[in-house]
């Protein structure tokens, strides 16, 4: 199979621009009605800074080469896959991880957008309570002091 | 640059708020109420969220639930079996505690005696004595919190008998919810043609309504048998009366959402034999009975569509299933009910060994649970109530042909209870 590789470019909002294979730009649901759509070479995302999109073409490149190149040895690569995309999260402080829920929310890119919502969820589970999770992810509180203990005293069941 | 991250990351936006949290299990969705007020309203407004936690939790298979004897006087709430820690809502606890903690500081009773009566879709009909003849009825949810007090109905002498829902057709919301409770003077009546005479309570007026309720042929009534609940129906085992004595029994049924009063009366699935061992119940949206006869046990689920005269009513789920010789089960061996999820397992009263025993009968294993038990699987947290079964079944000396349990399902989501009109 040597076919030659349609590229597609990717601009972002701060004109950051990503050079990638089009099946890479296939994993996101927006951009191949996108490229369908509108056969143009380049393709500017206004919604993305170039940092957030350098990791979402990481994400993608590196999930396409495995799918493509995985298909008799499955499970390993699975594997391989798992501790990658582990290391991917690890290594990210919680704003790129919104700003990359947000990105993989409007680009429709399913797989990322589990990833990183499971990467919050396993936060603020392990929070002890709803204090931690304020902290953990920078909410101001807006309820006072009575509406907290109200709310606490409704929900008295689920912190047992 | 660094102030622009604070705000930001402040206020996240909702679409991400419900991506993050719709990934969590119910009991640690309600905890993060607290968080902030956008939380609190996402959780308890988004019908958006609502629908990503439901697609998100659909490969779940089951649900937390409970299966609970029907209410005595003066006993306390009993669970024979239950199942919670489901990933769904994964609860720390069985299902019959939450009931009794949930209503315990209302309304403050002289007497407190509390009794569940019945439910559906998560939706709790609980009645609180508070002296002689004199009780409180309120329909709740227990994780929401919420409360509705029923007035009393105009007419005095009547015993709860049934609460039934009716949900929205798009999201599976409850929308409105009935409660019936039956007049006690029907014994009066107890060889006509009118099954029960109720008072049905309505959400969507807030007003009690009279209904006599009408069957083709004419019943024994000599007991008021409990009731089972599905999709807005009641129904009940009964005695058909024929010449002058008691005939065949037969399933009697009413749709409390119909603008009718007819009652359909359903044949059994098999001949009457006074042998038998039955239990009524439900399972995956089907009406379930479920009987042991000279130690074969057999499954039958009712058609959807059994209006029609001329289709058969009756399907049995798999084979019949020879009950073990080395249990030595007899006819005082009670069908209980079955998993609400799954009609292959069923769970039966053993009077001779005097414990509740679980069979699967796809692989066709019995387990006797000699003492109460809890325990722990892939899928979530058993309990099997041995020791406060026996007080129940030891207590009913007229233990009846067919039992019929109450099962408290949770369902989906978190809804509110629908509010009665001012």
């Amino acid at each position: 199979m040597e076919n030659e590789k349609k590229m597609i470019t990717l601009k972002s909002s701060d004109d950051v621009t990503f050079e990638v294979e089009e099946a890479v730009v296939l994993e996101s649901q927006f951009l191949s009605h996108l490229v369908q759509d509108c056969p143009a070479p380049e393709h500017k995302i206004k919604e993305v800074t170039g940092k957030i999109l350098s990791k979402v073409v990481e994400y993608c490149e590196k999930h396409v080469v495995v799918v493509v190149d995985g298909g008799d040895s499955s499970s390993s690569s699975g594997d391989d896959l798992k501790k990658w995309d582990d290391k991917f999260i690890k290594e990210m402080d919680l704003s790129t991880v919104y700003d990359l829920i947000a990105a993989a929310n409007y680009l429709n890119i399913q797989a990322l957008l589990d990833l990183m919502c499971q990467r919050v969820a396993d936060v603020i589970t392990a929070c002890k309570d709803h204090k931690e999770i304020r902290e953990t992810l920078g909410i101001v509180s807006d309820y006072t002091a009575e509406e907290e203990a109200e709310v606490l005293k409704e929900n008295e069941w689920a912190f047992d | 640059m660094e102030t622009e991250e604070t705000r930001r990351r402040s206020i996240i936006p909702d679409e991400i708020v419900v991506e993050m949290i719709a990934r969590l299990p119910l009991r640690s969705i309600a905890r993060f109420k607290s968080v902030c007020k956008q939380w609190r309203s996402l959780i308890q407004e988004s019908s958006y969220l609502r629908s990503r936690f439901i697609s998100l939790h659909r490969h779940s298979s089951s649900s937390c639930w409970s299966l609970l004897f029907p209410m005595q006087y003066r006993s306390p709430i009993t669970e024979a079996i239950g199942f919670h820690a489901c990933k769904t809502w994964d609860l720390p606890k069985s299902l019959a505690s939450y009931l009794i903690t949930s209503f315990q500081p209302y309304p403050n009773p002289i007497l407190d005696y509390y009794y569940y009566v019945d439910s559906s879709h998560g939706l709790v009909w609980i009645e609180v004595f508070i002296g002689l003849d004199q009780y409180k009825s309120f329909v709740g949810n227990l994780f929401t919190q919420e409360r509705v007090h029923i007035p009393p109905p105009p007419h005095h002498a009547t015993f709860p008998t049934g609460l039934v829902t009716r949900l929205d057709a798009n999201n599976g919301v409850v929308s409105s919810f009935k409660l019936i409770r039956t007049c006690y003077d029907d014994r009066k009546e107890r060889t006509t043609h009118v099954w029960r005479r109720v008072y049905v309570y309505s959400s969507e007026t807030g007003t009690w309504a009279f209904k006599r309720l009408w069957s083709s042929f004419p019943l024994w009534l000599y007991d008021f048998n409990n009731c089972l609940n599905l999709n807005g129906m009641l129904y009940a085992w009964e005695n058909r009366l024929y010449n002058g004595g008691t005939a065949p029994e037969v399933l009697v049924s009413h749709d409390f959402y119909a603008d009718h009063d007819q009652c359909r009366v359903i044949p059994l699935p098999v001949p009457y034999t006074k042998h038998g061992r039955g239990c009524l119940t439900t399972s995956c949206g089907h009406v379930v009975y479920v009987e042991i006869l000279d130690r074969r046990l057999k499954v039958w689920k009712l058609y959807h569509n059994y209006s029609n005269k001329s289709s058969k009513l009756w399907q049995l789920t798999r084979e019949e299933v020879n009950m073990p010789s080395s249990l030595a089960f007899d006819v005082d061996c009670f069908p209980l009910g079955v998993n609400p999820f799954d009609a292959d397992f069923v769970y039966l009263w053993s009077r001779q060994h005097r414990c509740v025993v679980s069979g699967n009968l796809s692989t066709q294993e019995f387990t006797l649970h000699k003492d109460s038990e809890t325990w722990s699987d892939g899928e979530g947290c058993w309990r099997i109530n041995t020791s406060v079964s026996s007080r129940y079944m030891d207590d009913s000396r007229d233990t009846p042909r067919v039992f019929t349990l109450s099962q408290f399902v949770l369902p989906q989501w978190m809804d509110r209870v629908p509010r009665p009109p001012n």
